[in-house]
């Protein structure tokens, strides 16, 4: 049995391909469309599937939807009902809107499929899972765990912002809820816009920038805009937000409180008021989180915790979850944040709607490391690469391998595009861009010259499994890049006595470990291990490079410019690495060096972009 | 047009929304709560029955 899950209509839209309940093919509308988050119905992801499928629309037995449009429209109803008068613009803006589309959206997917080529019956074929429930079957059915606690956290569903299920083989059963407008999501959100970043793309940064600060407002925030209850439970003060039925995230009382206008955008200067406010709203969300999950896996007798929603893409809470809680397993959904949606819908109507029973996971989770994108087979790589005016040359894989760990030692910059694309917001070593964690420059020079992004923001680790705990403090692996953990004290340098002050930039060019590169400022780094297993070639490279330099851990990044959703194609790699300066790409074994291409080709495609 | 659109939407807004919402409140009280409780022990709402059936988009 086929079963297509579709996310769409909010923002970062997937499909999803289940047969007989095993994940065939899932990707993001965003990565063929070439618009970050994009929203729209995902025609081009859909067919993704289909054709990894072999199949047709038609072939197709059911179809999930992730939410629930009518209780989605009766929450939109009743806030404006509990808010009125106040509102009058914002309902001008969403009621026709509703009326005219969103409520409507079983016809709206009904005839986009059928454009697409499915026959009139279709619209029999769809239904409809709770928001939530999505999150929650994307976070259990995929898990490795025979039973667990699952808790999913985001902005807003249908009504809940948080939710608790408990799973246990295929059953999986809601128990707890905090309603719309107190939301954890949507905290962060505020503060992300208030911190002059934007609203579903910026609260990476706010993570990557708290370090910098101290949590000096981490008591005005659990005292003014958090009631936190000693079980986790809270609510939002709802005089300090505006997100209900305003057009801003939070409150002419919320600046008050903080005593400072809102950054003015992007642009404007970071001061250390702005750092100190992004590190009190983590201290205070890590603190809402803990004590949440603390009450309840002990209130249900749980040993294993999964986790979905965009706050589950916290990394610096789940490393707290995993070192502080007192349970045996933590697993967390790759695609927490509305994409997952897709595959939880399709997992939700296998297992929940059609009853179907659940292998035991004997502790592997089914997310087959997150690669369930389009792949390119050699021959396609070079014919497209020829296309787009590339000169390469075809290796064997050993010599490529080998070309790749040298270039990488010599301190360049390497896009690695291989196998199957991720699902997900991490670039997992399928569409990277790596480089030498050991240079202390690699860092200034990947964010100013290849990614063209803010110098602050940290990068990540891809360290071979069987070596991480050498250089990072981690029993087990991480293969999703959703912990933070620590560089292990052995590998770190002795801070100077400066190293908490200075401006931004310097802060992040003081060497404060082997590989300062990705080593955040607080000596924390958000951690891939990666397995022969689940991704053998870029566990080669990670094993050449180790036998070269004897450091087994490299930069991996994502392979984008800011405001660029994930390459997925050889021609949409072959683009980032002629218009940054990424020294050589590597397309399966196809070896670019930039030098040998015509400049004739290079575009500064970035300025078209709006960045994130 | 779009201006008139507005004004027709503001209206149905003040004219029959607002006063909805307001002569109902008493009755039904606000539908959602804006504010913190500091006598309650717990926020967290029971799911006295499971997931709604799919084939419902309520």
């Amino acid at each position: 049995m086929k079963i297509l899950g579709l996310s769409a209509f909010y923002h970062d839209s997937a499909a999803v391909l289940l047969d007989d309940g095993r994940i065939v093919a899932a990707a993001q509308e965003e990565r063929f469309s070439r618009r970050k988050f994009d929203a729209a119905f995902p025609e081009q992801a859909i067919a993704y599937c289909l054709d990894a499928a072999n199949c047709s629309l038609n072939d197709v037995d059911l179809i999930a939807f992730h939410e629930k449009p009518y209780r989605k429209f009766d929450r939109l109803l009743k806030t404006y009902g509990a808010y009125a008068p106040k509102g009058a613009f914002s309902f001008r803006q969403a009621m026709p809107q509703w009326l005219g589309s969103k409520l409507y959206q079983k016809r709206q997917i009904r005839d986009r499929l059928m454009a697409m080529g499915a026959d009139a019956s279709v619209g029999g074929k769809l239904l409809f899972a709770e928001h939530h429930q999505s999150h929650a079957a994307s976070a259990f059915y995929p898990s490795p765990f025979d039973a667990a606690l699952v808790l999913t956290m985001d902005g807003v569903g249908e009504w809940a912002t948080t939710s608790v299920c408990v799973g246990h083989g295929s059953e999986l059963t809601p128990e707890l809820e905090l309603p719309f407008p107190h939301s954890l999501g949507l905290l962060y959100t505020a503060v992300t816009q208030y911190l002059g970043f934007k609203v579903l793309s910026g609260e990476y940064k706010v993570m990557g920038l708290a370090p910098y600060g101290t949590p000096i407002y981490r008591d005005l925030v659990l005292d003014h805009l958090v009631d936190l209850k000693d079980d986790g439970s809270f609510r939002l003060d709802q005089r300090y937000f505006d997100y209900s039925t305003g057009f801003r995230m939070f409150s002419d009382a919320f600046c008050e409180l903080f005593g400072q206008p809102p950054r003015a955008g992007d642009e404007a200067r970071l001061e250390q008021f702005h750092m100190d406010v992004a590190a009190s709203l983590q201290a205070a969300t890590e603190e809402i989180v803990l004590r949440m999950c603390r009450d309840l896996t002990q209130r249900f007798g749980m040993r294993n915790l999964c986790l979905a929603g965009g706050v589950a893409l916290n990394c610096v809470a789940n490393g707290r979850l995993l070192r502080e809680l007192d349970i045996d397993g933590l697993w967390v959904q790759p695609a927490a944040g509305d994409a997952g949606c897709a595959l939880g819908a399709a997992l939700a109507v296998w297992h929940q709607h059609l009853d179907q029973p659940r292998p035991d996971p004997a502790g592997q989770d089914a997310m087959q490391g997150s690669y369930l994108g389009p792949e390119f087979p050699q021959p396609e790589i070079d014919a497209r690469l020829s296309q787009a005016g590339a000169a390469f040359d075809t290796l064997n894989e050993a010599t490529m391998i080998e070309a790749t760990a040298e270039a990488l030692a010599d301190g360049k910059a390497v896009g690695w595009l291989q196998g199957r694309m991720e699902y997900g917001p991490r670039a997992l070593g399928a569409r990277s861009i790596l480089a030498d964690a050991r240079s202390p420059e690699m860092q200034k020079l990947l964010n100013l010259k290849v990614k063209n992004r803010e110098s602050f923001r940290p990068f990540a680790p891809a360290a071979l499994e069987d070596k991480a705990a050498e250089w990072f403090e981690i029993e087990g692996a991480s293969p999703y890049m959703l912990l933070t953990v620590d560089v292990r004290p052995d590998k770190r340098h002795a801070p100077d006595p400066g190293a908490q002050s200075g401006t931004v930039l310097e802060r992040v060019n003081r060497v404060r470990s082997d590989i300062p590169a990705v080593t955040h400022v607080d000596y924390s780094a958000r951690l891939q291990t990666v397995s022969a297993k689940t991704n053998p070639r870029f566990h080669r490279l990670l094993q050449a490079f180790y036998q070269k330099t004897g450091c087994p851990v490299l930069v991996n990044t994502s392979f984008n410019v800011r405001g660029e959703p994930i390459v997925c194609t050889p021609e949409d790699a072959f683009r980032c690495f002629m218009g940054t300066e990424i020294d050589m790409l590597v397309a399966g074994t196809s070896v670019l060096h930039k030098a040998a291409q015509d400049p004739g080709l290079q575009t500064d495609y970035k300025l078209e972009l709006e960045p994130d | 047009m779009t201006h008139l659109a507005t004004l027709l939407w503001l209206a149905a807004y003040w004219v029959l929304f607002v006063p909805a919402s307001l002569l109902l409140r008493p009755i039904f009280g606000r539908p959602m709560a804006l504010r913190p409780d500091p006598g309650a022990e717990t926020y967290w709402v029971p799911r006295t029955s499971g997931f709604s059936a799919m084939d419902k988009q309520s």
